[in-house]
């Protein structure tokens, strides 16, 4: 009996430290996830922000336009590099939605200032595609690392990861 | 192994910095690419010969660009399956080759309307 419990306890032990290792990676590794989604989503605010400010102002010049189309891509680039980083972790976010709101952005650039109807219509589609990556990335995120709730969701959390 | 002529590499023989639709736009715009340089290489093709065309060292492409070049195309009186079946693209991002082919769908469908 004696030797029974010996041995149990450093059993017992192992077992609980490989618990405990795991849980702690699995949750570093959401928290570097989250964290990447965060940057991803403030870089969408950002570029959703500059371009309904832009494309709401009356006119731009031609130096102007091209500063604005050189910003957004090299924005849109940082984005879709964070967005590949992500995509290896599991969250994804399908080409045709960086496409369109690649599109929203720049498409109506040389024109600006000449429709203002047309110009509105930009600022809206910009607003409308950067909302639907930043859903998309919350939602992934969840399906990806969904929160543990009980016992049960634990368990599927726990041999999920 | 590609031969010259089939080969247009964006950076060195047009732009680093392409910009806009038509010749208002500026020097380097959409127009001027894809009627003095895509086209003319289009032309020279002969038999099963592909054309690459490389946009490495081009930092960023705007939409309206991409839209002036290949939903051009189409205007142009090519057919999209014939330019993606000869085509090989070098994007330096993968999301601007779904954006080349709908726009090049986007024409063909505009001009079924």
């Amino acid at each position: 009996m004696d030797s029974l419990i010996s041995l149990l306890s450093p059993s017992l032990a192992i077992v609980g430290w490989g618990i405990a290792y795991r849980l702690a990676k699995v949750n570093s590794t959401r928290t570097e996830s989250k964290s990447l989604i965060d940057s991803c989503n403030t870089l969408i605010d950002t570029l959703a922000e500059k371009g309904s400010e832009f494309y709401l102002s009356p006119t731009s010049t031609k130096g102007q336009q091209r500063n604005f189309e050189k910003y957004a891509l090299n924005k849109i680039s940082l984005l879709f590099k964070k967005l590949e980083l992500l995509d290896k972790r599991g969250v994804t976010t399908k080409q045709e939605m960086i496409s369109d709101f690649h599109m929203a952005l720049t498409e109506g650039i040389p024109t600006h200032g000449l429709k203002q109807e047309e110009d509105d219509n930009c600022a809206h589609k910009i607003m409308s595609e950067s909302a639907k990556i930043s859903y998309n990335l919350h939602s992934q995120f969840h399906v990806k690392y969904p929160p543990i709730e009980g016992f049960i969701s634990f368990k599927r959390y726990f041999w999920k990861h | 192994m590609l031969k010259e002529k089939n080969l247009i590499n964006v950076a060195e023989d047009f732009s680093d910095e392409p910009f806009g639709r038509y010749p208002e736009d500026g020097p380097y715009n959409a127009t001027t690419f894809r009627d003095d340089h895509l086209i003319p290489a289009l032309k020279k093709l002969s038999g099963e010969e592909k054309l690459t065309i490389d946009f490495t060292g081009v930092p960023g492409l705007g939409s309206s660009f991409m839209e002036e070049v290949f939903g051009g195309l189409i205007r142009a009186g090519f057919d999209p399956e014939y330019i993606n079946s000869i085509i090989i693209y070098k994007f330096p991002l993968a999301f601007y080759e779904i954006q080349a082919k709908k726009f090049m769908a986007m024409a063909k469908n505009n001009q079924k309307d």
